[in-house]
C-alpha cells in the first residue's frame, strides 16, 4: 500500500471541512467543537500512517467512528441537571451571526435528522467534499448507491426546509 | 427509521437541496475558539515523547514524569517553549495536579489564598473541601490554583491569572448569572468554565461527569452576606 505517514501540522487544514461535517453530523455546533476535538485528540495520540490519497478520508473515518461511539456512551449517561434559575443563556455567536447563519443551522440540523446512512451520504459529498469513489470507500457501499442515497437525502434537505409547501416535516 | 420515500418533484428538490447545502457550507468556518483548542492540543501532542508501550518503561517514565511534575512550579520552564496566557494554557494549569497542602478556610466563605481582590471560594458546605494549591506561570502570567475535591474524588481545578483579563474566546456559549458571563467549553474530556472577577480572569475545569449546571453554579457561587 501506498501508506504515508500523518503529519500533525498538516491537521489544521482540514479544521473547517471536519467542523461542517461535525455539525451536519451531531445538528449542534457545541456537539461538533467537541466531536472535532475528540477526533483530533484520537489522531493525535499516536503517530498514523494515511493512505496517498490524503488525510481527509482517514479524518472523516475517525469522525464518523468517534460520532458513533460519543452516541453510543452518551445513551448510557444520566440526565443533566438543570441550570442555576438565575442563569441566562448566552450564545455571542447568535448575536453576531447575520440571518445566512440561522439558515446554515436549519440545514445542519435537518442534515442531522435524516437516516444514517442517507445522512452519511450527503455529509460525505456535499458537505465534506468528498468524490463519490471516496465516499463510497468511506461508507462501504458503491458509488451508485452513494449517488443515489444522496439524491433523496438532498431533496429531503429541501423537503424539511420548506414543509408548508412539501407537507414534508422534519 | 432506515428509508426515505420517494418525494414528488424529487430531482427539483435535490436541486434545491444541493444548493441550500452548498450555501451552508459556503458560509460555515469553524470558530475561532476550536481553532485555538486544537492548535494547543497538536503543540502538546508534539511535545510529547512518544514510546512504545511498555508497561515497566511506561511506569518507570510516569513516575519519573510525576516526580518532575510534584517539583515544578512553572509550567513551560526551560525544558521547551513557554506557552501563551490563553484561556486553553490556564485550563491546562487548573487540571495539574497541586504541589501544595490544603489551603486554610478564613470562615468567611473564602479560603486563605487570592490574586489581587480576587479570593478563592472555601466550598466545603457545598460538599467541595479544598484538597491543594499551585502556582505556575503561564507565558509570562502568574496563575495560581486552588483544588477541590468532591466525596466520590472528582477533582475540580480552580485558576485565577494575575493582571488583566484574558480575551475570552467568542464563540464559546455560557451563562449570565447575576450579571457576570461564565463561558462554557469542552476541553480533553473536561468541562471548563471561564468568567471574569475582579479584573482577572477565572477558569474552573472539571471531569465532564460534573454536569454543566453543576459547574456553572460552583463558580458563580458567593458566600451568604
Amino acid at each position: 500500500m501506498d501508506d504515508r505517514p500523518l503529519d500533525p501540522e498538516t491537521l489544521g487544514d482540514h479544521v473547517d471541512r471536519l467542523y461542517r461535517a461535525a455539525w451536519a453530523l451531531c445538528g449542534s455546533r457545541e456537539d461538533a467543537e467537541d466531536l472535532v476535538q475528540e477526533t483530533f485528540a484520537r489522531v493525535l495520540a499516536k503517530p498514523r500512517r494515511v493512505h496517498a490519497s490524503g488525510e481527509l478520508p482517514y479524518l472523516l473515518v475517525t469522525l464518523r467512528h468517534t460520532f458513533l461511539s460519543g452516541r453510543r456512551a452518551a445513551a448510557r449517561r444520566p440526565a443533566t441537571a438543570p441550570i442555576p434559575e438565575e442563569a441566562e443563556p448566552v450564545d455571542h455567536r447568535t448575536a453576531l451571526r447575520p440571518d445566512a447563519a440561522v439558515a446554515a443551522h436549519e440545514v445542519f440540523a435537518h442534515i442531522a435528522a435524516l437516516p444514517p446512512n442517507f445522512r452519511d451520504a450527503l455529509v460525505a459529498v456535499d458537505v465534506a467534499g468528498l468524490s463519490y469513489g471516496e465516499a463510497g470507500d468511506l461508507l462501504g457501499v458503491p458509488e451508485a448507491t452513494v449517488a443515489s442515497r444522496l439524491h433523496r437525502a438532498r431533496a429531503h434537505v429541501a423537503a424539511r426546509m420548506d414543509p408548508d409547501r412539501t407537507g414534508v416535516s422534519g | 427509521m432506515d428509508e426515505l420515500e420517494r418525494l414528488p418533484d424529487e430531482d427539483e428538490l435535490a436541486e434545491r437541496g444541493r444548493l441550500l447545502v452548498a450555501g451552508a457550507v459556503a458560509r460555515t468556518r469553524a470558530p475561532l475558539a476550536l481553532r485555538e483548542r486544537l492548535e494547543d492540543d497538536r503543540a502538546s501532542a508534539a511535545g510529547r515523547p512518544r514510546t512504545r508501550r511498555r508497561p515497566l518503561l511506561a511506569a518507570a517514565l510516569g513516575a519519573l514524569a510525576a516526580a518532575v511534575l510534584v517539583g515544578a512550579l512553572v509550567l513551560g520552564g526551560s525544558g521547551g517553549p513557554a506557552p501563551r496566557t490563553s484561556v486553553v494554557a490556564v485550563a491546562r494549569a487548573a487540571a495539574a495536579p497541586p504541589t501544595g497542602g490544603a489551603p486554610q478556610a478564613t470562615g468567611d466563605g473564602f479560603v486563605a489564598v487570592r490574586v489581587g481582590d480576587v479570593r478563592f471560594p472555601d466550598w466545603g458546605k457545598l460538599s467541595w473541601p479544598a484538597t491543594g494549591r499551585r502556582t505556575d506561570v503561564v507565558g509570562g502570567r502568574e496563575v495560581r490554583t486552588v483544588s477541590y475535591a468532591a466525596p466520590d474524588g472528582t477533582r475540580a481545578g480552580y485558576s485565577v491569572v494575575a493582571g488583566p483579563p484574558l480575551r475570552a474566546p467568542r464563540s464559546l456559549r455560557g451563562w449570565t448569572v447575576r450579571g457576570t458571563t461564565y463561558h462554557v467549553m469542552r476541553m480533553g474530556g473536561d468541562r471548563v468554565v471561564v468568567w471574569e472577577r475582579g479584573g482577572h480572569t477565572c477558569v474552573l475545569r472539571a471531569p465532564a461527569s460534573v454536569t454543566e449546571a453543576r459547574l456553572v453554579k460552583l463558580a458563580a457561587w458567593e458566600p451568604p452576606a
